[in-house]
C-alpha cells in the first residue's frame, strides 16, 4: 500500500494550482512541529498535548491523502484521549519514519 | 480585512470557516472560493465568534478542536448572537467515533463534515442550509408580519369601539324605566341598544346583535345607530325606521352580515307596545299583577337579509299595563359559559321567568344568575340585556318633558307647484312630489297609495284637461294605441297649457289631513248632470272612469268643478293603531 493517494493528491493540486506547492510545504512545517510537539510530550507523560497534536496531523493526513499516517496519528490520539500512554514510543517513531515518507512523496509530487 | 473594501453581490453566500489547521484551512478555502462563495476565514474560537459578529455570514464551519475557544463553545456564542435567525452550524471534524459526532449535534451543530474533505458533499450540504436559512427567515418576516397586522387591527377595533360608544349614549339610555346591562368586553362585540323619545310621545328601542366583532360588525352599526336616532326624533314610527334600517343594510353590507334585532315603541298614554322582531332570542313581557311572562317570538329574519319589497316592517301590537315589564336579550345570555363550556341555557332562564316572583326583582336576579354561571371566565360572549317599564302617569310625563318637540318633520303645511307648458312637455313632477310627502312622519307609509291618487290625479289633468283628449278613444286595443300617439303629439305640439298643483297639510291628534287640488288651464269634460251634489254642498262625480273610482276609494273626498278642470282630493291619515 502506497504512503499517498496519487488520486487525492492530483485533484488538490487541480483545486490549488500553484498553491499547491504552498500546500506541500506548510503540511510539512506545521507537521514536523506537531511531530515535535508530541515527542516532547511523550517525555514529560502530557496526554492531553499528545491527544490534540496527533489529532490535528490525523486531519491534514487524511486531507492530502497519507491514510498510513492517518492511522497512525488516529492511534496516538486514541492512547492520548485515553490517558494512557503505555506503548506510545514505537506507533510515534513509525509515525516519524511514515512522515518523512509521505513528505518526501508530496515533494516528488510538487516537483513533477 | 480586504473583505471591507469591496462591495459583496447581496446574493453570493457568505460562509465563516474557522479551523486551525493551516492544511485544512488551505484545502477548505480553495475549495469554498471555487464553488464562488464568499469566504470569511478565522484560525480559533476567539476569531471566529468576532467575526461572525462583524460579517454575519449564511453558514458557519467549525472546527471542534481548536485553541483559545474550542468549536462547541464557539457554536453556542453564535447561535445566541444570532437570535431568531437560523444560522447553519457545521463542524469540521476528524473525529471518527459516533459518540463525538453525536456531541457536536447537542452542543448546537447542525451538521458535521468529516475529513478528507469532498467538494461535492459541500457543495450540497451549503445549499441544503441555506435553502433552510431562507426558508426561516421568510417565516420570521411572515411572523412578524402577523404580529404587524395584529397590532393594526386591535387600534382599528378600539376606535370601532369608541365611535360606536359616541354614537351609542347620544340616546336617551339613562331613563328610569331603561335598565340594561351589556357585557364589557375590550372590543366592540356587535351588541347594540338604541333609545330615544319620539315628538309622537313614544319611548323608542332597539336592541340588535350584529354578526361577528369588532369592525365590520361597528361598520354595520353607524347607519343603523344614525338612522334610529334621526328618525326617532322627527317622529317617524319604529316600522318605517325599521324598515329604513333593514333597506340600509341589505344594500351596504356584505352578504352573511345582517342584524338580528328587537325593535319596540312603547307608547305612554296609549298604553302598549308595537314590537318588531326578528332574529333574537325570545324576549317577552313580565306582568306584574300576575307574575306571568308572556313570550314575545321572534317573526321576521333578521335586518339587512331581505331586500325591502320581500321585508315585512309591521310591528305586532301588545298591552302594557302599568308596571309591566319588557325584556330583550341577545343569544349571549343563553351561550353564555362557565369555564367549563356549560351553557346557562334557556332552562336556566325560563327557572328564573316563571318562578312567579315580583316583577321588580327579575333584571337583577337574571344579570345575577349569568354573571355567577361565567364566573371568573372572561368568556368572549355578549351578554346584553334590556328591561323596559311601562311607566305610572307621574313618571311618564316625567320622561316625556325631555322629549324632542315635532321640530325637524313637516307638520302643519301647504305648498303650490305650478307646471307651464315648457315643464309639462319634459318634467314628471311625481317623483318631487312623493319626497316632499315622504318628509312627513308616518304619511311616508301610505306613499304607494298616494302615488296611485297623485299620478292619477296628474295624468287626467295632463289628457283631459290641457290636451283635451276623451278617455273613450282607450276602448279599444288600437283607440289606446292613438290615445297615446296622440298625447304624445298633442305634448310636443303643446303651445300653452298648464297645471297647478296644490297640497295643504294639516296635523290633527293621532294623524292628520292632505288636501291635493289639481286645477289645469282646459275646457274640463264634466257636464252638469255628471256631478252629485252631497250633503256638504261638494260636487262629486258621478262619472267614474276607472282612475277616479279608485281614488275616491282610497281617498275621504273627491270633488270635482263643472266643466272639470279643478279637482280635489282629501287624504286622511292616522297613526292609531
Amino acid at each position: 500500500m502506497s504512503s499517498v493517494s496519487l488520486e487525492v493528491l492530483a485533484e488538490l493540486k487541480d483545486l490549488l494550482d500553484e498553491g499547491f506547492c504552498v500546500l506541500v510545504e506548510t503540511f510539512i512545517v506545521d507537521g514536523q512541529s506537531r511531530i515535535d510537539k508530541i515527542q516532547e510530550a511523550l517525555l514529560v507523560g502530557n496526554a492531553v498535548v499528545v491527544y490534540e497534536e496527533s489529532h490535528g496531523l490525523k486531519g491534514s493526513s487524511r486531507n492530502v491523502g497519507a491514510n498510513t499516517l492517518a492511522d497512525y496519528c488516529g492511534k496516538l490520539e486514541s492512547m492520548g484521549h485515553a490517558q494512557n500512554l503505555a506503548g506510545a514510543e514505537p506507533i510515534l517513531s513509525a509515525t516519524v519514519e511514515e512522515f518523512a515518507v509521505v513528505s518526501k512523496a508530496l515533494q516528488d509530487f510538487s516537483a513533477a | 480585512m480586504s473583505d471591507k473594501n469591496h462591495v459583496v453581490p447581496e446574493k453570493r453566500v457568505k460562509i465563516l470557516v474557522a479551523e486551525d489547521s493551516a492544511v485544512d484551512r488551505m484545502i477548505l478555502e480553495s475549495m469554498l472560493r471555487k464553488g464562488g462563495y464568499h469566504v470569511i476565514m478565522a484560525e480559533d474560537g476567539v476569531q471566529a465568534v468576532a467575526m461572525f459578529e462583524q460579517h454575519n455570514p449564511d453558514l458557519v464551519f467549525l472546527d471542534v478542536l481548536m485553541p483559545n475557544l474550542n468549536g462547541i463553545e464557539a457554536a453556542r456564542k453564535i447561535r445566541e448572537m444570532s437570535g431568531d435567525v437560523f444560522t447553519p452550524i457545521v463542524f469540521l471534524t476528524s473525529l471518527a467515533d459516533a459518540k463525538s459526532l453525536a456531541t457536536c449535534l447537542e452542543a448546537g451543530g447542525d451538521d458535521f463534515l468529516s475529513k478528507p474533505y469532498n467538494a461535492i458533499i459541500i457543495e450540497a450540504k451549503i445549499k441544503a442550509f441555506y435553502r433552510m436559512r431562507e426558508m426561516t427567515q421568510t417565516m420570521i418576516r411572515q411572523r412578524d408580519q402577523i404580529e404587524l397586522n395584529n397590532t393594526h387591527l386591535m387600534q382599528e377595533q378600539e376606535v370601532a369601539k369608541q365611535v360606536f360608544d359616541k354614537i351609542t349614549f347620544a340616546g336617551t339610555l339613562d331613563l328610569p324605566i331603561i335598565k340594561y346591562y351589556m357585557s364589557a368586553l375590550a372590543v366592540f362585540n356587535g351588541d347594540v341598544i338604541l333609545a330615544d323619545l319620539s315628538p309622537t310621545g313614544s319611548l323608542l328601542l332597539l336592541l340588535g346583535d350584529f354578526t361577528g366583532h369588532g369592525l365590520p360588525a361597528a361598520i354595520g352599526s353607524m347607519p343603523l345607530a344614525s338612522i334610529f336616532h334621526g328618525m326617532a326624533r322627527k317622529g317617524f314610527s319604529i316600522g318605517d325606521i325599521i324598515r329604513e334600517v333593514n333597506g340600509k343594510l341589505y344594500h351596504t353590507l356584505p352578504v352573511g352580515l345582517f342584524c338580528c334585532a328587537t325593535a319596540v315603541d312603547l307608547s305612554f298614554h296609549k298604553k302598549r307596545a308595537l314590537i318588531w322582531s326578528g332574529g333574537l332570542p325570545e324576549g317577552g313581557i313580565y306582568r306584574a299583577d300576575t307574575k306571568q311572562f308572556d313570550v314575545i317570538r321572534s317573526t321576521n329574519l333578521p335586518l339587512g337579509v331581505l331586500s325591502n319589497r320581500e321585508f315585512n316592517h309591521v310591528p305586532a301590537r301588545y298591552e302594557m299595563a302599568e308596571k309591566d315589564q319588557l325584556f330583550l336579550w341577545s343569544d349571549g345570555i343563553i351561550e353564555a359559559r362557565q369555564p367549563d363550556g356549560d351553557m346557562f341555557g334557556e332552562e336556566r332562564l325560563n327557572e328564573i321567568l316563571y318562578a312567579g316572583s315580583p316583577v321588580e326583582t327579575i333584571f337583577d336576579t337574571v344579570l345575577a344568575r349569568v354573571q355567577k354561571h361565567i364566573g371568573d371566565s372572561d368568556g368572549d360572549d355578549d351578554v346584553s340585556i334590556v328591561a323596559l317599564e311601562m311607566p305610572n302617569e307621574e313618571i311618564a310625563e316625567k320622561v316625556l318633558k325631555s322629549a324632542p318637540k315635532s321640530r325637524g318633520s313637516l307638520a302643519d303645511w301647504a305648498m303650490t307647484l305650478k307646471l307651464n307648458t315648457s315643464s309639462l312637455k319634459t318634467f314628471d313632477p311625481l317623483p318631487l312630489l312623493l319626497n316632499v310627502i315622504s318628509e312627513v312622519p308616518h304619511l311616508r307609509q301610505s306613499s304607494s297609495v298616494l302615488y296611485t291618487v297623485l299620478s292619477e290625479l296628474f295624468n287626467n289633468a295632463v289628457e283631459h284637461g290641457v290636451l283635451g283628449l276623451s278617455s273613450q278613444m282607450k276602448s279599444s286595443p288600437e283607440g289606446f294605441a292613438n290615445y297615446y300617439k296622440s298625447r304624445k303629439e298633442g305634448l310636443d305640439q303643446l303651445k300653452e297649457g298648464w297645471v297647478t298643483i296644490d297640497f295643504e297639510h294639516t296635523l290633527e291628534v293621532d294623524g292628520g289631513l292632505l288636501t291635493i287640488r289639481f286645477t289645469d288651464s282646459g275646457k274640463g269634460f264634466v257636464k252638469e248632470e255628471e256631478v252629485t251634489k252631497t250633503e256638504e254642498g261638494d260636487l262629486h262625480p258621478n262619472y267614474f272612469g276607472r282612475g277616479l273610482q279608485l281614488i275616491d276609494s282610497i281617498c275621504e273626498r273627491l270633488t270635482i268643478n263643472v266643466p272639470g278642470n279643478r279637482i280635489e282630493a282629501v287624504f286622511r291619515w292616522s297613526t292609531d293603531d
